[in-house]
């Protein structure tokens, strides 16, 4: 492992380059780039902090282990990964839930209402997490990539690997869910 | 929804479509009280969500994001162990099958191909590959009955 001592900033695709040929100091620097916006796109996904660092470290592990094919920008491969990740952590815990009799783990923040978060009232910041929590993961994926972070329908295509119409159909979908959910907030004068 | 357009609207919304497209639905806007009722909430959905209280990761965190880097060459280290004794395993097998049975003949040494043959397809090799063949040949040499004391 070697200590990465550039001076000029490289790219993202460069640093990926230097982190499959040994370099630390380049994954470190890749970490500073994107760790916090991974961590909110997993928190959002996920709904708890425990939950997000797991699948951000398991992430990055990816990442160091794997070959960037330069098939999309660098931020889109990452939260493909993620995505993934964060995806078989949901699958492993409802199995997990099933098997305990449907007792909830600390990631469960759906039975509060929505705005828990700073007291009760319509008025009141909502927690995201509580916001998606009733959401299917195919559902609560296209919000976060979409109303969160912004991504275009063909970058959540990608990151999703599925075809464009079937990003915009769950969208739809999910959206409906949301407007019926949050009537309320939303028929505000 | 009962308007075949709603869809558009949501494209409309995220900014989707290309000029003309936008066109189309901005004149369906003005005469769709529907259209025009989602377009609305979905502004609001959108400004809702945008003012949610979202997680922001820690200082500790970050430096296990940074730790990843420790764990993961762990990980690789116990691939390639787990590889070479897949390989070694391999070719034990097939340097006891192609070993000749006392008839006096020339010994037979496992060839290249038994060593190319276990060898996994590039993408998922290691890096320093070539020098994992050469060890598994090593090892094929010494199990052969010419290696043998």
């Amino acid at each position: 492992m070697t200590s990465d001592q550039g001076s000029s900033a490289p790219d993202d695709a460069a640093l990926l380059a230097r982190i499959n040929h040994g370099s630390q100091g380049a994954f470190q620097e890749l970490v500073k780039r994107h760790g916090r916006y991974l961590y909110r796109v997993a928190y959002s996904l996920t709904g708890n902090a425990a939950d997000a660092e797991d699948i951000v470290q398991e992430t990055f592990i990816a990442v160091i282990n794997s070959k960037f094919r330069g098939e999309s920008a660098v931020r889109t491969w990452l939260v493909q990964i993620l995505v993934r990740r964060s995806a078989m952590l949901r699958r492993s815990l409802r199995r997990l839930r099933k098997r305990l009799g449907g007792v909830s783990d600390a990631s469960v923040v759906g039975n509060r209402p929505a705005g828990a978060s700073a007291g009760e009232g319509l008025d009141a910041r909502l927690d995201l997490a509580v916001m998606l929590e009733t959401l299917s993961l195919e559902h609560r994926q296209v919000i976060v990539l979409r109303e969160v972070e912004g991504m275009s329908y063909e970058e959540m295509a990608t990151v999703l690997g599925v075809p464009r119409g079937t990003v915009e159909s769950r969208l739809h979908r999910a959206r409906g869910e949301l407007r019926e959910r949050f009537k309320g907030y939303l028929q505000k004068d | 929804m009962t308007c075949q357009r709603s869809s558009q609207v949501h494209a409309y919304h995220d900014g989707e479509l290309d000029a003309t497209r936008r066109a189309v639905v901005e004149a369906h806007l003005e005469r769709c009280d529907e259209c025009r009722r989602l377009l609305e909430e979905l502004k609001e959905l959108a400004a809702l969500i945008g003012e949610a209280e979202v997680g922001e990761a820690s200082g500790e965190a970050m430096a296990r994001f940074e730790g990843a880097w420790g764990e993961a060459r762990e990980r690789g280290v116990m691939r390639i162990g787990a590889w070479l004794s897949g390989v070694a395993a391999a070719l034990l097998v097939g340097a006891l099958l192609t070993m000749p049975h006392g008839s006096g003949a020339a010994p037979v040494k496992p060839g290249l191909w038994e060593a190319m043959a276990v060898t996994p397809p590039a993408e998922t090799q290691p890096e320093g590959n070539s020098d994992l063949v050469q060890v598994a040949q090593w090892m094929a040499d010494d199990l052969s009955v010419g290696g043998r004391r």
